[in-house]
């Protein structure tokens, strides 16, 4: 074939472009050390990459998740303890209470107090907060689920008087008796306090002072300016333990579309709900605090079985709890196996042999150094050269 | 009988044709590196008896069916560049096996959405879903503005290539004009054919072309089965003209001698123009739609169940992403006057993805046809003024500039543009609040995160046959494929032109050594026919020595 000057050149400019080409690719996947740098390299790997790396995130989120359970368990399994504690402590209390050969009514007023401790100090484990949230109030996770004592205070629908209660709290936890009160003014100066649950008058003809402290048992309240004879104010308390939360079930997905449930609402664990057997615990409380005020051996005596039940319930639920730490756990360990796996495939999938790609890369460099050559060689010699 | 005299005149016809061909091999030489340059030859005969040689042609080395094959090699293989340079462009956009893409941004949205499940009350979880719905929609919208951007630009290079083309076309048919002017000189002649070819090849480039003669030996060139551009001196025009339905869109148009104009851009086949043009209505469209599908599915499910849910206000039935647009544009040929006064989304509830027509049965009647199920939705008399409600969807149409003619449609869906359009709602913007994560509206509640969190693996896009993401790697390997195999056509289309071109070259390519060769031959014969000059002198000397 005849072969034209400039088509010489033009190839050879051709052959070296592609050698360079070649060379700069090898390059790039060296640099990158990814096999794939664009989709086009191999478009069917391109998507098992993608798969491969979408599955690893998914896994580690799961992972994340898994975390989160397993801090709520700790957290709620740390919370069954106190609570187991403080029942067995409130159970030997009500044990030695209930031994008529050494208990007086003395010291089952002391051990009452304690109780009254005790139940408050129930209250605070109900009210566990973790990153601002109450673990124990199901969806209601803002506010606190376990109110502790309360007392209001109303004025009656007829009061002519400008009186009005200013102040009203607990002065004496160990003093209240969960009873409603009212306190009637018998004259500007005067007034009596009636216990209306119990019919039976606390205290009468009291002298009154604007701003005063009207203390009795257990509650303070203050009535400032001038009530008239006549008017009334009622009081009530709402006892330690009331839940106010809901009974939302809080879940999460441990892997794809398993969900676990992670709370325990106050509901179950404190009040017993959702269980036939179920022990209210802050009733149990109260009944011991009422038996104990009372001087009431036989009644203390019923309350011990009550209380080896609430341990118990408190106990399967600090096992259930045990349970589900052991599953997230187990989960754990596969998906971080699933994990390794999958990073293994997209190691294979992305990442470049470099044994490979060196070889090439010295495979390329000589051809275009042999392409130079060669160009240099063919381009050199003109007929030009040999005429003299 | 000859004569000295004769002698002399024979040498002095070697000398001129010596030098012809000394003046022809330079004339090659000099033009060794110029583009479409084809190298000429003295074809030389003998006179009778006694009265020497003489030129018979100077011959263009050319070889008809070479050059043939040579227009139709370049048309494809500017084409095959320009799509392949397009997806070069598309796969860079998406390269996700590089850089953070769509794909990327699922997941961190689905990441997001599981740590507001663990924390549903948390003021951080929820402005980091915020802004995770910010950021997919932020790559959703530059996306679209690339590929919107690509086909804008496209649409220009339309433009360029229109008047580059005509350009090409007066100046061919200016050096017909020079060509039939020049009818002796062959040097001449030949350096215009050469200039002609070589404008032709540059022609092809944006424009496929076949070129011929007519029965009386005419130039003609043609785009490619269609229309005359160049008919011997009579150049004609090509245009680009907005399109009647699509002011987004230039048209090509080819406008005869009377000024008459007919579109022709379904013959922009190859070259740069037909590259453009599939790229501008097909390869990038295409994507785009795919894109906007996915967003459009995304936006529509996941508002769905978000609605379902209540924020930490204690409101529920709220979106998380914006209610999309309707997106409605008249139809491809339509006559008639009448505009879209409005287009509003009624019933979120209803909406989906299928076309929608409507249709002008008459001046007076409009059907809505569900193109992509093939049912007719709706049909009624058509008043202006009209509002048609039908899948969720209200449209008021009106004689914006006359009435309706009967064939005349709107194309009526939810999911063009709706990459673009994608964006969280105003009210998210103000306040976390409005993230949904549970059903009642407490801080701890988590249920409608853990059902919005499910939607990542539900089959929910591309008609509900593929989650959203495995739809987008769909997209993507695709893309992926499609870019391959352009880059191999392109290999294989340079190729087939570097062949081509290797055979025009070694028909027509100028070789020095080879000229050098020819110097040397007719610098023999130059100084061979001198030396019969000195001859015949000295001859006629010793015979004027004779006489003396």
């Amino acid at each position: 074939m005849r072969i034209s000057t400039n088509y010489m050149y033009e190839n050879s400019r051709r052959t070296m472009q592609t050698s360079v080409s070649n060379l700069v690719k090898t390059q790039e996947i060296m640099a990158s050390q990814q096999r794939i740098n664009h989709l086009s390299d191999d478009p069917v790997d391109a998507g098992r990459l993608l798969n491969t790396q979408g599955l690893i995130q998914s896994q580690e989120q799961f992972l994340g998740n898994l975390e989160t359970g397993t801090t709520f368990s700790n957290l709620y399994d740390g919370a069954f303890d106190d609570m187991i504690s403080v029942l067995k402590r409130a159970k030997s209390l009500l044990v030695g209470a209930a031994n008529s050969a050494t208990s007086t009514a003395q010291t089952r007023e002391a051990s009452r107090t304690e109780i009254v401790s005790l139940a408050s100090q129930l209250t605070v484990i109900g009210n566990l907060q973790y990153s601002d949230r109450f673990l124990f109030a199901g969806y209601a996770d803002d506010t606190a689920p376990f109110v502790d004592i309360q007392v209001t205070a109303n004025a009656g629908a007829g009061n002519t008087g400008t009186g009005a209660v200013t102040s009203q709290a607990v002065s004496d936890t160990a003093l209240v008796t969960g009873d409603a009160y009212r306190i009637s003014f018998t004259g500007a100066n005067t007034y009596d306090v009636l216990n209306t649950t119990t019919g039976v008058p606390v205290s009468s003809g009291n002298t009154y002072t604007p701003g005063g402290n009207i203390v009795f048992d257990g509650l303070m309240l203050q009535v400032s300016n001038a009530p008239a004879a006549g008017d009334t104010f009622d009081i009530s308390t709402v006892p330690a333990g009331t839940y106010v939360g809901d009974s939302g079930v809080v879940q999460l997905e441990m892997e794809r579309d398993i969900f676990q449930q992670v709370n325990y609402t106050g509901d179950r664990a404190f009040l017993g709900s959702g269980n036939p057997d179920g022990v209210n615990l802050f009733d149990i409380f109260e009944q011991a605090n009422v038996a104990l005020r009372n001087n009431d051996q036989a009644a203390i005596q019923t309350l011990l079985t009550s209380f080896d039940k609430a341990v118990e319930q408190t106990s399967g639920m600090q096992a259930e709890v045990g349970a589900r730490a052991n599953k997230f756990d187990k989960a754990t360990d596969r998906l971080e196996d699933i994990k390794l796996e999958l990073n293994t495939i997209l190691t294979k999938v992305r990442d470049v042999d470099v044994t490979d790609a060196v070889t090439n890369l010295n495979k390329q460099e000589n051809a275009y150094q042999a392409v130079l050559a060669a160009t240099a060689k063919v381009i050199q010699p003109n007929l030009l050269d040999f005429l003299s | 009988m000859s004569s000295i005299q004769s002698t002399l005149s024979i040498a002095r016809q070697g000398l001129m044709v010596s030098q012809l061909g000394l003046h022809i091999t330079g004339h090659n030489v000099a033009n060794v590196n110029t583009e479409g340059y084809k190298r000429q030859r003295v074809n030389q005969v003998n006179m009778p008896y006694g009265m020497g040689v003489r030129v018979d042609s100077i011959e263009r080395t050319i070889e008809p069916l070479v050059q043939k094959r040579l227009l139709g090699a370049t048309s494809s293989c500017t084409q095959q560049t320009d799509r392949a340079e397009c997806y070069t462009q598309l796969e860079e956009l998406m390269n996700e096996t590089k850089n953070r893409g769509l794909d990327a941004e699922f997941n961190d949205f689905f990441k997001a959405l599981q740590d507001l499940s663990k924390a549903p009350g948390g003021e951080a979880e929820r402005t980091t879903l915020r802004g995770r719905g910010e950021s997919m929609a932020t790559v959703f919208e530059y996306y679209h503005d690339q590929m919107a951007q690509q086909v804008a630009d496209q649409d220009k290079a339309v433009d360029t290539h229109v008047a580059t083309a005509n350009d090409l076309i007066n100046r061919i048919a200016a050096k017909n004009q020079a060509i039939a002017m020049t009818r002796n000189d062959e040097i001449a002649l030949n350096d215009l054919y050469n200039d002609r070819d070589e404008l032709v090849r540059q022609l092809a480039e944006i424009v496929p072309v076949t070129q011929g003669e007519d029965e009386r030996g005419t130039f003609m060139l043609f785009v490619e089965a269609g229309m005359p551009l160049v008919a011997g001196v009579q150049a004609y025009q090509l245009e680009s003209r907005p399109d009647a339905t699509d002011d987004n869109k230039r048209d090509v148009y080819w406008v005869s001698d009377t000024g008459a104009a007919q579109d022709i851009t379904s013959q922009m086949t190859k070259g740069h123009l037909g590259a453009a043009i599939e790229i501008r209505d097909k390869l990038v469209p295409d994507e785009l739609q795919k894109i906007d599908r996915l967003a459009a599915d995304f936006v529509l499910a996941f508002n769905e169940q978000h609605r379902a849910g209540t924020g930490l206000d204690g409101v529920s039935g709220r979106n998380f992403f914006k209610t999309l647009p309707v997106f409605t544009h008249v139809g491809e040929n339509s006559q008639g006057g009448v505009g879209v006064l409005s287009a509003t989304v009624t019933d979120e509830t209803q909406l989906n993805l299928d076309d929608y027509e409507i249709r002008f049965t008459s001046p007076t009647a409009y059907e809505v046809v569900d193109t992509t199920a093939g049912t007719t939705v709706t049909s009624g008399a058509y008043t202006p003024g009209a509002t048609l409600t039908f899948s969720g969807m209200s449209i008021t149409l009106d004689n914006a500039s006359g009435p309706p003619v009967a064939g005349d449609y709107f194309r009526v869906n939810m999911y063009e543009n709706a990459s673009e359009n994608i964006e969280i709602t105003p009210e998210l913007q103000n306040s976390t609040d409005v993230i949904a994560a549970g059903f009642t509206g407490q801080s701890g509640d988590n249920q409608n995160a853990l059902r919005l969190i499910a939607l990542q693996t539900q089959a929910l896009a591309s008609n509900s046959t593929v989650s959203f993401q495995q739809y987008y790697k769909t997209i993507i390997t695709n893309l992926g494929t499609e870019a391959a195999s352009a880059n191999n056509q392109l290999d294989s289309q340079d190729a087939l032109l570097n062949q081509v071109t290797t055979l025009n070259e070694s028909v027509s390519g100028v070789n020095l050594d080879e000229e050098s060769t020819t110097l040397m031959v007719y610098q023999r014969a130059y100084q061979a026919s001198a030396k019969v000059i000195q001859i015949a002198d000295d001859m006629m000397g010793t015979i004027i020595d004779m006489i003396r």
